[in-house]
């Protein structure tokens, strides 16, 4: 089972998380604290600095936004081949700076303002689902979500559910501009996972993934897009609503030319969680 | 944030990059100081012979910030900016004639841009840029000097939006509490679709301290004359809601409102604020439900309109 640390569990979010994590079965070795070595959280021994505790798979980063670079680029140093960072507002120079150093590093960074990643039966990295995912209340099943919004991808889930429809795999990437793992990857990545046989993704206007769709890309296994905003077109542009990464840019199309350009190339596109859920429905045939 | 074109210099001069000196005398460049594209084209841009004339020009322009600029003798002009490239997560650098869009000037991406002529001027850009957290920099024209040095003519710089819980004015009559980023959107649409009209909207996510949803939504609640307070957002992960709906009730009671006050949210302790807000609003004889994710914010907007 993958080791998991947790940077930042001293803090109230951090050591909420590793409870949360904990109860749903996750791995967690060990805590990093800058100066907090020595205490202990949750039943787990708190160290320094990354180098000192237990080895691990997995890094998820709880830390102030000023400092998440910096706790980045110590699980980056020591190793660690896959970092989630759960922290919001994180300044778009940092974000850069850390999906480049993971890039050079091969790593696999998820985030910043990632909610979190799921994948059934017992995979639980961050808060994603909830305080218990693996409750039932989530039925398992072949869907992967892919989102770059945490509470949507957990709405979607409970919609799913409610329709009979089960999940596999689910993965909140974050909604700012510049993110580790983007959408367009994220696709990738459930097309590579055996036990998937169908996606759904979440892309609010400006995600570079629906410029993609637009010009023709579709991804290997059925597949489904829920695209809001058709509210925006009414708003003025160059401006984000909601998550920093959305933004119509003045000489982008309209979220309903969007739409009508993505289902030309054959993809089904939803304007709402209910459309969508009976787009999915369909990919059963 | 955009920054108006002086801000904008002022922020290059601190950078190390040159731009032109401001003056009170002829002959110089009149400019307004306005977040507008094409001032040129727009008469916002005047060139003045006569010092005695500025202060008519000014008039005739009418606007209220002006910059007042030397002329700088140059030989060519340029278009340079420094942006992201969001498909490929990282700074690109766009370099073209002057006058010309990003859209038609060759990109680079930062990180392997190496020129003789623009290199060092990059350089400083991008540090300034890492230095100020600027999102974007866009000077068009640059002027290149007889010497080969270069003079920014404008200024066209983004700064980084702050994390801070804003709140955006409209002018309909539901006041919004929306929460998460892309169940915000979702909402938006969904009040629409039901033909609602927003007042205004906040967005919270994650954990915000209790007092900072209070005072966010006392500025939503403010608002004269509001039919409905709608209460809306994704099925939470880890937002705890008995937590920011009790800020909220704090927030609606001092503002003395007795609207319907409809909620769609769940997630931790859901059930808590929905039975502690039902009995608040029981008591003080509030219309008001208290929806879960059962029910979809398509629903819940059109139940909210059947209340206004």
């Amino acid at each position: 089972m993958k080791t998991i640390i947790i940077q930042g569990m001293t803090g109230k979010e951090g050591s909420r998380m590793a409870r949360w994590m904990i109860s749903s079965g996750s791995n967690i070795v060990a805590g990093v604290t800058p100066g907090k070595g020595g205490q202990e959280i949750e039943g787990r021994s708190i160290f320094s600095t990354v180098k000192e505790a237990p080895k691990a798979d997995i890094s998820c980063i709880v830390v102030p936004a000023a400092h998440v670079l910096s706790a980045a680029r110590e699980a980056l140093e020591a190793g660690i081949p896959f970092v989630h960072v759960l922290t919001e507002n994180v300044s778009l120079h940092d974000a850069v700076e850390m999906r480049r150093l993971a890039k050079e590093k091969n790593v696999l960074l998820l985030g910043p303002a990632s909610v979190g990643f799921l994948r059934f039966p017992d995979v639980r990295i961050g808060y994603l689902g909830g305080e218990k995912p693996f409750d039932g209340h989530i039925k398992q099943g072949d869907i992967a979500i892919l989102s770059t919004s945490g509470g949507m991808t957990n709405e979607l889930m409970a919609a799913f559910s409610r329709a009979n429809l089960g999940i596999r795999l689910a993965i909140a990437v974050g909604g700012g501009q510049v993110v580790g793992l983007s959408l367009s990857e994220a696709v990738r990545m459930a097309e590579a996972d055996p036990d998937v046989e169908r996606i759904a993704i979440f892309a609010e206007p400006g995600q570079p993934i629906l410029r993609e769709l637009r010009r023709g890309w579709k991804p290997k296994k059925p597949f489904v897009v829920m695209l809001p905003g058709a509210a925006l077109d009414a708003l003025p542009r160059g401006l984000p609503y909601g998550h920093t990464g959305t933004i119509l840019g003045e000489d982008e199309p309209s979220v309903q030319e969007t739409r009508d350009a993505i289902r030309k190339q054959g993809v089904a596109c939803a304007a709402t969680v209910s459309e969508l859920v009976s787009l999915m429905k369909n990919t059963y045939v | 944030m955009r920054l108006i074109e002086a801000d904008g210099k002022r922020l290059l001069k601190e950078m190390g990059v040159a731009v032109p000196e401001e003056t009170a005398t002829a002959p110089c460049f009149v400019k307004a100081q306005v977040l507008k594209g094409g001032r040129g084209k727009a008469g916002l841009v005047r060139r003045v012979e006569k010092t005695e004339d500025i202060e008519r020009v000014k008039r005739e322009i009418g606007a209220y910030d002006f910059l007042v600029e030397k002329e700088v003798p140059h030989v060519r002009e340029w278009f340079l900016s420094i942006d992201l490239d969001r498909a490929a997560g990282d700074w690109r650098v766009n370099i073209g004639e002057g006058g010309m869009d990003v859209a038609s000037a060759k990109s680079f991406p930062l990180t392997v841009y190496k020129d003789e002529k623009f290199g060092t001027l990059v350089q400083t850009l991008a540090k300034g840029m890492r230095d100020h957290r600027l999102q974007s920099v866009e000077i068009n024209p640059l002027a290149e000097k007889e010497d080969g040095t270069f003079v920014a003519l404008d200024a066209k710089i983004v700064k980084e939006d702050e994390a801070t819980v804003s709140s955006v004015d409209l002018d309909g009559d539901i006041a919004l509490i929306l929460s998460g980023g892309g169940a915000s959107l979702v909402a938006l649409d969904a009040l629409i679709a039901a033909k609602g009209r927003a007042a205004n909207f906040i967005e919270l996510s994650g954990n915000p301290d209790p007092e900072l949803i209070r005072l966010a939504a006392a500025k939503v609640f403010s608002k004269p004359g509001l039919k409905a307070v709608w209460v809306a957002g994704s099925y939470a992960n880890f937002t705890d809601i008995a937590v920011m709906l009790s800020a909220i009730r704090a927030a609606y009671d001092e503002a003395g409102l007795s609207v319907p006050f409809v909620v769609r949210r769940d997630g931790p302790n859901a059930q808590q604020a929905q039975t502690e807000t039902l009995a608040w609003a029981k008591a003080k004889g509030i219309s008001c439900l208290f929806q879960r994710a059962e029910t979809d914010l398509e629903a819940s907007a059109k139940v909210l309109m059947t209340l206004v």
